[in-house]
C-alpha cells in the first residue's frame, strides 16, 4: 500500500497533486497519456508492444492449463 | 489493446512518487534515476533502499495482470550482494519507510538471479493476488550491500514479469 504525497512524470518531470491527475496528462516527452500504449512504445521504441504481447501470451497459457 | 504498465520508485520522507522511472541505478542518495557516477557508494557501505512497484496504468480491455516475478540477470562487482523482501514462500507485504543505507531490515532476501518458478510480489498483499482494474502492485524492496574489498560498480538488469490475461 502506497501514500504518495506527490507524483512525478519520470519522462517530462512534470509534478502532480494526485496520481489521477497524473494519469490524465499528456506527456511532453511523448505527446501520449500514461493509460496509452503509444506512451510507453515511444519511451521503449517500441518494445512495450513486444513485452505486452509475451505478457499475454503467458497468461493465456496459464488460464488455458488450468482448464 | 494491452494494458499499460509502468515501474514507479518512491523517495524521501514525504513517499514522493516518480511514475514511469527510466532506470533502476542504485547508489548513495535517495533519488529515483540516479546517477551512479556522482553517487557512488564507499566499499563496505550499501546503497539506498529502493522503494518500487509495478503499475497497471490502464487495463485496456484485458480483465487480470498477476503472477509478478522479480529477478536480477548479471553479476555484481566484487562480493557484493543483492537483497530484495521478494521471495516465492513466507510473503508479507512492507510498507513504505523512507529510504535507509544502513542494513535493511526490509529487504533480508537474496535477489533471484534467474526467473523464479512462482510469483515472488504480492498484488494486495499476496503472491496470488492480481489486479483487475488499474492500481499498484504490493512495494519491491531491494538493497545493494557492498564489502570493504569491493572497487567498482557493476552493471546488471532488473526484471519486472507479469502474466496479463485478457
Amino acid at each position: 500500500m502506497t501514500n504518495s504525497s506527490k507524483v512525478t512524470c519520470s519522462p517530462c518531470q512534470k509534478v502532480f497533486e494526485s496520481n489521477e491527475a497524473y494519469l490524465k496528462h499528456k506527456c511532453a516527452k511523448t505527446g501520449f497519456t500514461p493509460t496509452q500504449p503509444e506512451h510507453f512504445d515511444a519511451l521503449s521504441n517500441g518494445k512495450f508492444s513486444l513485452q505486452s504481447k509475451a505478457a499475454l501470451a503467458r497468461g493465456e497459457a496459464r488460464k488455458k492449463s488450468k482448464k | 489493446m494491452a494494458a499499460t504498465v509502468q515501474i514507479n520508485e518512491y523517495n524521501d520522507v514525504g513517499e514522493v512518487k516518480e511514475a514511469n522511472i527510466t532506470n533502476s541505478n542504485m547508489g548513495d542518495v535517495d533519488d529515483p534515476n540516479l546517477d551512479p557516477v556522482a553517487n557512488p557508494v564507499i566499499p563496505g557501505e550499501n546503497t539506498y533502499e529502493k522503494y518500487q512497484t509495478l503499475e497497471v496504468t490502464a487495463m485496456g480491455g484485458s480483465s487480470a495482470i498477476d503472477n509478478l516475478k522479480i529477478w536480477r540477470t548479471g553479476a555484481l562487482g566484487g562480493s557484493a550482494v543483492h537483497m530484495t523482501n521478494a521471495r516465492i514462500a513466507d510473503y508479507a507485504e512492507k510498507s513504505y519507510v523512507q529510504p535507509i543505507k544502513t542494513d535493511s531490515t526490509q529487504a533480508d532476501q537474496a535477489m533471484p538471479t534467474s526467473e523464479p518458478v512462482s510469483a515472488d510480489l504480492g498484488i494486495g498483499g499476496a503472491l496470488a493476488g492480481s489486479l483487475i482494474a488499474a492500481g499498484e502492485s504490493d512495494l519491491l524492496i531491494h538493497q545493494i550491500q557492498t564489502d570493504a574489498g569491493d572497487v567498482a560498480g557493476s552493471t546488471s538488469t532488473m526484471n519486472f514479469q507479469y502474466d496479463e490475461v485478457s
